[in-house]
């Protein structure tokens, strides 16, 4: 009887295992269905043998072999993928600078330029966009150059929103750094710039490789601030999905969509797995 | 090992931050070729800023530090031949132990196979031979201490400064590196100079200490003068447990002080050399460790008793704590070696006498 | 931290570029709109910097007020949402099992690292005439007919006479839809951060003390949350007061927020200082929401302390 009635409490929920609770339970699983249905169905879609896209007609390529064919569609890719490799790794740079510079100085004027940095991180985006817009043709930046060259404006966009986000996060990880390995480096007879290559810098590694995940999809993902720096003959990805998706919904676009879907999960899973084996190396 | 010659002279220095926090106040001190030395006092006490002064991290606002004789007090700490293990010990994580110790040495250009014979050799100083593949966090707190030992040792420094080397580590681990600390440096016969805020951990380690408080230096002394003799109320409450009571002097007769106190009654005493013979009415500090208290027997010609009552004890295995209620009021703490009488008689009688012999009674300034 | 004069070529090395990049890339621009938006529109991207207030006072005229308020209510309501469904699904995660956490996390996080466009782009393929919602509706209504006609009540046609879809797309729905769709993430990660902090004996505390769990909840996990919850606020309102992808591919002609506003100024209207006065009212509602934030911080500090 004692070991019944054992038994049954160790089933009954805790009163705080919140988890366990099924009203909880029902709003995640929900939550899920709600952020997973859209997407999974775009990419089951996009292997649909009909151009209506409703009723599954049998599984086919062939529109990933269209997407393919597509060279607008292709030149966007490689657009975007260009314009987010060369952002990211400026990027991480001058974000890694900033929280270099805010982390270990006191200077004058250093609450407004904390302020500063972190405006690009919260200003609407549709504020920067026009403001990108205005200045890029009021300096008369040239808009005929060869590629890559013309996808300029649209990086140096992507940079100044990206590496204030890429600085918040390598900072963060700067705050944990245990002042006295700096020390002792330089109490073992290291310069400032030996300290900084072996020990500051591999400790910030994690945060770089998180800012750079960060800044490479920010990158990928930006529509608004290109859609305003963006010219006829610079046009990125999502500009190109927007500009097919204004009129019509078709298995391409899900195609070309599933591609790029997959590309950043593998880039995410690839950078994940990375910070998870330099943080247990690291601490 | 040992010699009066100094290898380290403070030299009248004061650090202050900003303008209102002085950290530092104008300490001198002399610390000699070969010996253990200790910074104690409480935490706030400008010991952890002096050794960062030592080691370069600061630089003294006023005064100077030489070392053998050169002033290095502008000296960047990578310039230094001064090592320190740091009290967080600071091993770099992302760097082996091999690593972690080669790094002085490799910043420092010295050839490959050197550095391989110098790191083994100082891990088998710190009794870690065949941990050199291991990272970090592999590692107890101990062995990580030992890391930065072996880091700091291998460069060969004039002095190794260690602050609070042992606070991290649980009280078993504590005792057993005290001793090995103390072993290692009549080994290497390098300087030491710890900074704690535990005495226990200073007298039984060091040759020489200096007890600090509010950024002064108040006594330098080897640990048994520091103990028996301590030269202000500070030290004497600092060090050990201490009974204080209050006296006046009512004259002085020669060297000789006539003393009133509520507690021990009329006393007579000669005054300590280093102290000005105070003016009659002024007021004085008397201080006797609980363990120069006895409890009944008779008392000798040259003993104070005290009438009181027992109000509690605390037993601490080996001894015990009295605590001793006179008829003034006073709380007096007696320490009892714990044999298998002392206790139980103690117990029974509730009023009973206290003793001290004279010459136990210390005289503070203050 | 160290003052800058302590190695000063380190400082500047380091300090001179993104602050450089900054003030080049980000400051200029954002004075010049600045600067626009008190001036006169000349030519197509022509302005006479006049420091008129013209542009200021015709975006206070009521068909632009009234499409700003209605941006306004659009963002508070997508952050209510966000906050009911999030709140719960973030208290799941902070208490699931050490094991699970990270990858219940993981699946929330997920959809963030999605391309936008091709997210907003999927929710046009759900919601629209016939699209997935509806489809499912109608073989639901086909099913349940067939069901009535078995039953012997086919004649009555009591569900119509034929399938009605719903108008899903291009409507304030589907705008208010999409940008719950989007903003969700945001909303969750502050809330398990705050929940994840708390300490758990505080909630043990409050049911010992004889508090049931609603009461628990609301007098002790949401107040000691606060600071997650008023970041989730922050950074779901902001983004949503700005949105212009959601309502240009959801919204129909009358679901236009200042975003859309501001966009045809600069692309088809071709009027910059209007624009540009429309983008810094903006960006004050969005300052104003920010310094709210840090009033509200202040507030509750100086709470704590007395």
């Amino acid at each position: 009887m004692a070991l019944f009635a054992r038994r049954r409490l160790e089933e009954r929920p805790g009163p705080l295992a919140y988890h366990r609770r099924l009203f909880l339970r029902l709003i995640f699983v929900g939550s899920l269905v709600f952020l997973y249905a859209p997407i999974i169905t775009l990419i089951i879609f996009s292997f649909n043998n009909s151009r209506r896209n409703i009723v599954w007609r049998g599984f086919t390529l062939k529109y990933y072999e269209k997407a393919l064919n597509n060279d607008g569609l292709i030149e966007a890719f490689v657009n975007s993928l260009t314009i987010a490799g060369v952002s990211t790794v400026i990027s991480v740079i001058l974000g890694a600078m900033t929280a270099i510079l805010l982390w270990r100085f006191r200077f004058p004027f250093k609450a407004p330029v904390e302020g500063a940095m972190a405006l690009p991180i919260v200003i609407p985006e549709i504020c920067m966009g026009v403001a990108m817009m205005a200045f890029f043709i009021r300096i008369g930046w040239p808009t005929d150059l060869i590629w890559p060259f013309n996808l300029g404006a649209i990086t140096i966009a992507h940079i100044t929103f990206s590496y204030p986000f890429v600085a918040m996060i390598v900072r963060a990880r700067l705050a944990s750094f245990n002042r006295e390995e700096e020390e002792a480096a330089k109490d073992l007879g290291a310069s400032e710039w030996q300290t900084m290559r072996d020990i500051i810098i591999p400790f910030m590694t994690p945060g770089l490789v998180a800012g750079a995940l960060l800044a490479f999809t920010l990158s990928l993902d930006d529509f608004v601030i290109t859609f305003f720096t963006s010219g006829p003959d610079t046009v990125t990805f999502p500009i190109k999905v927007y500009s097919m998706v204004r009129f019509s919904v078709t298995p391409e676009v899900n195609a070309a969509s599933t591609v790029l879907i997959a590309i950043t999960i593998v880039f995410t899973a690839v950078a994940m797995w990375l910070q998870s084996r330099s943080s247990q190396d690291g601490r | 090992m040992q010699n009066d010659k100094p290898i380290l002279s403070i030299s009248g220095v004061t650090k202050r931050f900003g303008a209102s926090v002085t950290a530092v106040d104008d300490v001198s001190l002399d610390i000699r070729e070969g010996e253990f030395f200790a910074l104690l006092g409480p935490s706030g006490c400008g010991k952890t800023t002096l050794l960062r002064m030592i080691a370069g991290f600061e630089v003294p606002s006023e005064g100077a530090i030489l070392l053998e004789g050169a002033d290095i007090s502008a000296t960047p700490p990578n310039r230094r031949p001064i090592n320190m293990v740091f009290q967080s010990y600071a091993v770099f994580p992302h760097m082996s132990v091999f690593d972690n110790v080669a790094y002085g040495l490799k910043v420092a250009g010295t050839p490959r196979g050197e550095i391989r014979a110098k790191v083994e050799e100082a891990l088998s100083l710190v009794k870690l031979d065949g941990f050199a593949a291991r990272k970090p966090d592999q590692l107890s707190g101990g062995q990580r201490q030992r890391v930065a030992l072996a880091r700091a040792l291998v460069k060969r420094p004039k002095i190794l400064l260690l602050d609070e080397p042992l606070s991290a580590l649980d009280a078993k681990l504590r005792e057993a590196m005290q001793l090995e600390l103390t072993r290692l440096q009549k080994s290497v016969g390098i300087t030491f100079i710890i900074v704690t805020h535990d005495q226990g951990e200073a007298l039984s380690m060091a040759d020489r200490i200096a007890v600090m408080e509010a950024g002064r230096v108040r006594q330098v002394a080897e640990p048994e003068v520091l103990y028996s003799r301590p030269n202000c109320r500070f030290v004497a409450d600092f060090i050990g447990k201490i009974n204080l009571f209050m006296a006046r002097v009512v004259r002085a007769e020669g060297d000789l002080l006539h003393l009133e106190s509520d507690a021990l009654g009329h006393v007579d005493l000669p005054c300590p050399e280093a102290m000005a013979h105070p003016a009659p009415g002024s007021q004085i500090t008397l201080a006797v460790r609980p363990e120069n208290f006895r409890l009944g027997g008779e008392a000798g010609a040259d003993d104070l008793h005290i009438p009181g009552r027992i109000t509690d004890h605390a037993y601490f295995g080996g001894h015990s704590s009295l605590f001793v209620e006179d008829k003034a009021g006073n709380s007096i703490t007696v320490s009892v070696q714990n044999g298998p009488s002392m206790l139980s008689e103690a117990d029974k009688c509730d009023s009973l006498h206290i003793f001290c012999s004279k010459k136990d009674v210390l005289i503070l300034p203050e | 931290m160290d003052s800058w004069r302590r190695s000063p070529l380190f400082f500047w090395i380091i300090g001179l570029p993104p602050v450089g990049w900054l003030a080049i890339f980000f400051l200029l621009p954002l004075s010049l709109i600045w600067l626009i938006s008190f001036g006169e529109k000349q030519g197509i991207v022509d302005v006479a910097l006049t420091w008129t207030l013209d542009n200021y006072a015709r975006a206070m005229e009521s068909i632009y007020l009234e499409i700003l308020l209605k941006s306004i209510v659009m963002a508070v309501a997508i952050t209510v949402i966000c906050l009911v469904v999030a709140f719960p699904v973030a208290l799941l995660i902070s208490f699931a099992p050490r094991r699970v956490k990270p990858w219940l996390l993981l699946l929330i996080v997920l959809p963030f690292w999605t391309n936008l466009l091709i997210r907003t782009y999927a929710l046009i393929a759900v919601l629209r005439v016939r699209g997935y919602i509806n489809f499912s509706l109608e073989w639901l209504w086909t099913q349940a007919n067939a069901a009535l006609s078995f039953a012997g009540l086919g004649q009555y046609q009591l569900l119509g006479a034929r399938f009605e879809p719903l108008e899903l797309l291009y409507n304030n729905f589907a705008v208010a839809f999409g940008l719950v769709y989007v903003f969700l993430p945001f909303m969750v990660l502050p809330l398990y951060a705050a929940l994840e902090r708390l300490d758990r004996s505080m909630i043990e505390a409050s049911l010992d003390l004889g508090a049931g769990q609603v009461r628990t909840f609301f007098s002790v996990v949401v107040p000691m949350a606060a600071s997650g919850i008023v970041s989730g606020v922050i950074i779901t309102f902001i983004p949503a007061l700005g949105s212009f992808l959601q309502p240009e591919l959801l919204g129909g002609t009358d679901s236009q927020l200042i975003a859309n506003v501001i966009e045809r100024q600069f692309k088809s209207a071709n009027d910059w200082p209007f624009g540009a006065a429309l983008s810094f009212i903006l960006m004050y509602l969005t300052f104003f929401a920010l310094a709210l934030r840090s009033l509200l911080a202040k507030g509750k500090s100086a709470m704590e302390a007395a």
